[in-house]
């Protein structure tokens, strides 16, 4: 068997690169799933129950610090999207 | 690596701390249905429950022309345990109301580290794990 004879530190690189390759695929996971979730032909219903999302006060040019914010959410809201094809569409591509 | 990908590498790693940051300091919940199904519940506090009703949200989502199982993705989120860890802060993935794994502060170093690579991201139950590997990477008829 081959792979049983690499070198250890070979080994290392490869799993490192994998952990690497994997990282870098993270932002893009996200937009896929927000993509989803905003996608066409989809109803998402969003049921937010007290949430509260406490942005930290951001440090502006010079240590400035410009703002902080407390977001309260409560209610339900629903997303629908629709596709619709339209006659001169086809025109367009 | 280079000045480039180190610069990047920061980058991620400033972002995903500020994002653990925002979450440590958040509670509630959020429930997500997709055509009054539900697909995601999201449990914001102390420490932050991802409980997966409908993997379909996650389908063909990533890499397609990987055949990386979810063993493999749990080694790439050693950095977010990392950052996890060091905010004190967990984060619970279940499916269907089971826990499958722990990835922070609450993830204890048991064999499965030697499945994940990490002492922070923890396997609860390999069954739901598995499961939820397969649901994820179930590919749409």
């Amino acid at each position: 068997m081959e792979n049983s004879k690499q070198e250890p530190s070979n080994l290392v690189d490869e799993a490192s690169k994998k952990v690497q390759e994997g990282a870098s695929q993270l932002p893009e996971i996200i937009k896929q799933v927000v993509d989803k979730l905003i996608g066409k032909n989809m109803e998402v219903t969003y049921d937010f129950q007290n949430l509260e999302v406490d942005i930290p006060r951001v440090t502006g040019p010079e240590g400035k610090e410009i703002a902080s914010a407390k977001w309260k959410l409560n209610g339900k809201f629903v997303l629908s999207t629709q596709l619709l094809e339209t006659s001169d569409s086809s025109d367009n591509e | 690596m280079n000045d480039t990908s180190r610069w990047t590498q920061d980058v991620k790693t400033d972002t995903l701390n500020s994002i653990v940051g925002i979450l440590k300091k958040s509670n509630g919940h959020l429930n997500i249905f997709i055509k009054d199904n539900p697909a995601l519940s999201i449990t914001l506090g102390s420490n932050i429950e991802l409980n997966i009703h409908d993997a379909a949200i996650f389908t063909g989502i990533g890499n397609d022309k990987s055949d990386v199982s979810l063993f493999d993705r749990l080694k790439t989120a050693q950095k977010l345990g990392e950052i996890l860890n060091s905010k004190g802060l967990s984060i619970s993935v279940l499916r269907k109301g089971k826990k499958a794994f722990t990835i922070g502060r609450d993830a204890t170093p048991t064999i499965s580290s030697i499945i994940t690579g990490s002492d922070d991201i923890q396997i609860d139950s390999i069954t739901q794990a598995a499961k939820l590997g397969k649901d994820i990477t179930k590919k749409k008829d």
